[in-house]
């Protein structure tokens, strides 16, 4: 006890260097060094191993690259005492012919921290056995030190490396913090990372370290446009590249980031701009068929027939019948572009959208149920357009068969909106996280797809043959396609109703509807933690493909006890009103609209099923857990 | 229907996931070489056609490499496969120029000096074979089935030391991956990260 106090004494004296004795090896010098002159009970204790490398030499991070060894340490402590991992700094990119390490060159100071017991008195001796490989451009030289360093247990006080540690360690990477927004798209060549900063703060380099090595191509350039880093992958990868985790460096400190990699979690692969607009072409013709599109189709064909009928002579009738399929089809694409034109000023704006947002604004879902309501009433026969409106919409209509003709188009788009056929999806998805042309092409062929059909009966009036001839069952037959508007506006009447009550009221009406729990982030992380897999259903009242799926798979009892076997939670993401937890995780999945369904496994990569939801999906989905 | 519509439709996408790459890669044809062995001799990949290949990076100076050959783990291996019918080839890729680089002469008498037994130890002073697999580190490993598909691309064991004590106990993955092959099983592990030096480019 009088030693130590002695000892104490000494150091406080003389402020002596705490640290063992540097050793000197053929390329380094190595040093245990403390941040304080005693371990003071209970507190963790500073310490960093330093090593410094002759010029030219360098020594490794914990993911070395392409080639080396991080360094080790290896600890001998007191009964009670116990060393963390090494904290390491942000390393530097040290390239070697085509080639890549990650390390440090010059000096590099290691931080650990030392656990020491509350009851701890006397001396703590601290013993190392520390192991680095150290190499320059021409060789590589395995090297190790033993160290030990004796602290007097009790009052501490800064030593002479108390400011060197406290600098390195000011410095080391920091868990990122959620001001900061996240989105890692699996592209062709890699993976790429869209960046937000907080607000205010820009970033004009950017750096990618990774934890995993043999995900990514440590050589290739990281090319970085102040939003997004596209990182390479590794060509002949050790292992699947679904997170990007590890280090961002280039900001003001070096953060620690872990993301899921997206952009089809089931098929692996974001489409290529050819094939994104082959499915784009087909998304349009499959929206043709949607539930959501047929009132007003039906009221196309109706024009058609009475198109046909107005014509005198076949030659006139064909020609009218040509631009009437012409102007239809540039109503649709001009609203699809007006469309794409409104996202890439939304998504430039840095708004939360997505596919069918017009229909989670209240305000458009009211005026669209009144119009719905009025174009019924004119189906049954209520009034008609001529004699009830004579301006506006009425002499629209039925006096500028050219003008009609390109605002059926218009409204076909308007209301095809919240039908996210399958398919396009994933165009879509593609088109927001591209560049604004290749947005406008996507969209582009979205309503070229959705117009064809028309434009082939007015190319080709002869298949119109199919088409009844006008006569009395017209009237009936009006009278009939009034039906599903007037379910449209019931429809569109529950949607406005959701939308302006209070968000509790929706919470509730989630929460009462059966297994189903509302979404939420955090539990699927800790559910995930209890080895517990969840199921997501993100849906929408305004979308019919969610509600035909609720309805015909989703509420079926055996899919339930299905669920229910496998011990599944059962989620409800609601995107009837603007969320943006909703979006974000959406985006998250490379997804802007709905229907989505996902299945996370307690372990593993997030299972996308198909749009169109079958029992047989699920089953397969639930028999690969 | 839809189901098998759904399914023409996803082809063109999983098959746009595989991008083709000049490098070797795990369930691709092997890049062919031809490489002068110590004695001058030319040795072509495609002479071992039907039979399994072993190809390892080599560099005497390279204390990883040194690991594997003190401790006679590389020999020890290259005899125990050699028996089986399988050519074993070493390649040392350092560039001529580079310290560490070795003529014909020197790298023949190491390999005697080791008691190494590879079916031939080649020379690829340009470094050209290097570059085509992809090679990082020595030692590196690739395995080749009789077809001349690369079934193995990675590290020689789960040990990354260059410490003689650390080969016992270790999983030697090349080891592993011919013998889940010779048995008509699929490999279980075919990609790891290799560990070493960087060949010396």
């Amino acid at each position: 006890m009088a030693l130590t106090s002695i000892r104490l004494l000494f150091l406080l004296f003389f402020a002596a260097s705490v640290s063992a004795a540097p050793v000197r090896t053929e390329h380094v010098e190595a040093e245990l060094v403390a941040a304080g002159i005693a371990a003071v009970p209970g507190q963790p204790l500073a310490v960093a191993l330093r090593l410094k490398m002759i010029p030219g030499w360098h020594t490794y991070w914990r993911n070395p690259g392409d080639s080396g060894e991080p360094t080790k340490i290896e600890w001998k402590l007191p009964p009670g005492y116990s060393a963390g991992g090494i904290l390491w700094p942000a390393p530097q990119r040290l390239p070697a012919a085509h080639l890549m390490n990650y390390g440090y060159e010059n000096e590099v100071l290691l931080p650990v921290d030392i656990a020491v017991p509350a009851g701890a008195a006397g001396t703590a001796t601290l013993t190392a056995h520390a192991k680095w490989l150290v190499c320059s451009e021409e060789r590589c030289v395995p090297e190790d030190a033993r160290f030990m360093l004796d602290l007097p247990v009790g009052i501490s006080a800064p030593s002479k490396w108390s400011d060197a540690i406290a600098r390195v360690r000011a410095a080391l990477p920091v868990k990122v913090d959620p001001s900061w927004l996240f989105t890692a798209t699996r592209t062709r060549d890699g993976v790429d990372l869209e960046v937000k900063p907080p607000v205010g703060a820009t970033l004009a380099k950017l750096a990618y370290f990774p934890f995993d090595e043999g995900r990514i191509h440590n050589a290739g350039a990281q090319a970085f446009d102040g939003t997004r880093l596209s990182i390479p992958r590794a060509q002949q990868p050790a292992g699947a590249f679904n997170r990007v985790s590890g280090l961002l460096v280039g900001g003001p400190r070096p953060i620690e980031i872990d993301v899921p990699v997206t952009g089809g979690a089931s098929d692996s692969a974001v489409p290529g701009l050819a094939l994104a607009l082959a499915f784009a072409f087909l998304g349009g013709l499959i929206l043709n068929l949607m539930p959501c599109v047929l009132p007003v189709l039906s009221i196309k064909v109706l024009g058609f027939i009475e198109g046909k009928h107005v014509g005198a002579n076949a030659g006139a009738n064909a020609a009218a019948l040509r631009t009437h399929g012409a102007l239809y089809a540039l109503g649709v694409l001009a609203s699809f572009w007006l469309l794409a034109g409104a996202l890439i000023v939304l998504k430039s704006l840095g708004h939360e959208v997505g596919w069918g947002f017009q229909l989670q604004s209240p305000v458009f879902v009211g005026f669209l149920a009144v119009l719905f309501l009025v174009l019924a009433l004119n189906l049954s026969g209520v009034f008609e357009f001529g004699s009830f409106l004579p301006s506006s919409v009425a002499s629209v209509r039925p006096k500028n068969a050219h003008a009609d003709a390109f605002f059926t188009g218009v409204l076909a788009v308007a209301i095809a909106s919240p039908c996210t056929a399958p398919f396009m999806g994933a165009a879509l998805g593609y088109a927001l996280s591209e560049d604004a042309v290749d947005a406008v092409g996507v969209f582009t062929a979205l309503g070229a797809g959705m117009a064809a059909p028309y434009v082939l009966l007015a190319l080709r009036p002869g298949w119109l043959r199919w088409v009844p001839k006008p006569g009395a069952w017209m009237v009936r037959f009006k009278q009939v396609l009034a039906i599903p508007l007037y379910a449209t506006v019931i429809w569109l009447a529950w949607v406005f109703a959701l939308q302006v009550a209070p968000q509790e009221e929706v919470r509730a009406e989630v929460k009462t509807a059966g297994a189903w729990e509302p979404y939420a982030e955090a539990r699927i992380a800790s559910l995930g933690a209890e080895g517990r897999p969840v199921f997501v259903d993100f849906t929408a009242a305004w979308c019919v493909t969610c509600q035909v799926n609720k309805q015909l798979v989703l509420g079926q009892a055996d899919i339930e006890q299905a669920f229910r076997d496998r011990g599944v939670t059962l989620m409800r993401a609601d995107w009837t009103r603007r969320d943006p937890e909703i979006t974000r995780a959406l985006a998250a999945l490379g997804r802007n609209g709905v229907p989505v369904y996902v299945l996370y496994p307690p372990r593993g990569e997030a299972r996308l099923l198909p749009e169109l939801l079958t029992r047989g999906a699920i089953l397969a989905a639930l028999e690969g857990l | 229907m839809f189901k098998f519509i759904l399914q023409i439709l996803l082809l063109p996408l999983s098959l746009s996931a595989m991008p083709a790459f000049a490098t070797a890669l795990v369930g691709q044809p092997a890049p062919q070489f031809t490489l002068s062995d110590v004695a001058g001799k030319p040795v072509k990949l495609a002479d071992f056609k039907g039979r399994y290949v072993v190809l390892e990076w080599v560099n005497p100076d390279c204390p990883y490499v040194q690991r594997h050959y003190d401790s006679a783990n590389m020999p020890n291996l290259q005899k125990e496969i050699g028996g089986k019918n399988v050519a074993w080839l070493s390649i040392n890729s350092t560039r001529a120029g580079h310290s560490e680089f070795k003529t014909p002469e020197q790298m023949a008498a190491w390999t005697k000096k080791k008691n190494a037994a590879p079916a031939a130890m080649l020379l690829d002073p340009d470094s050209k074979v290097g570059k085509a697999y992809g090679a990082t580190t020595t030692p590196h490993m690739y395995v080749i089935d009789p077809r001349g598909q690369l079934i193995y691309a990675g590290a020689i064991d789960d040990r990354r030391s260059a410490s003689l004590e650390e080969t016992k106990g270790a999983k030697n993955y090349v080891r592993a991956a011919l013998g889940d092959a010779m048995a008509g099983k699929p490999v279980m592990v075919s990609s790891t990260v290799s560990y070493g030096c960087t060949v010396k480019y």
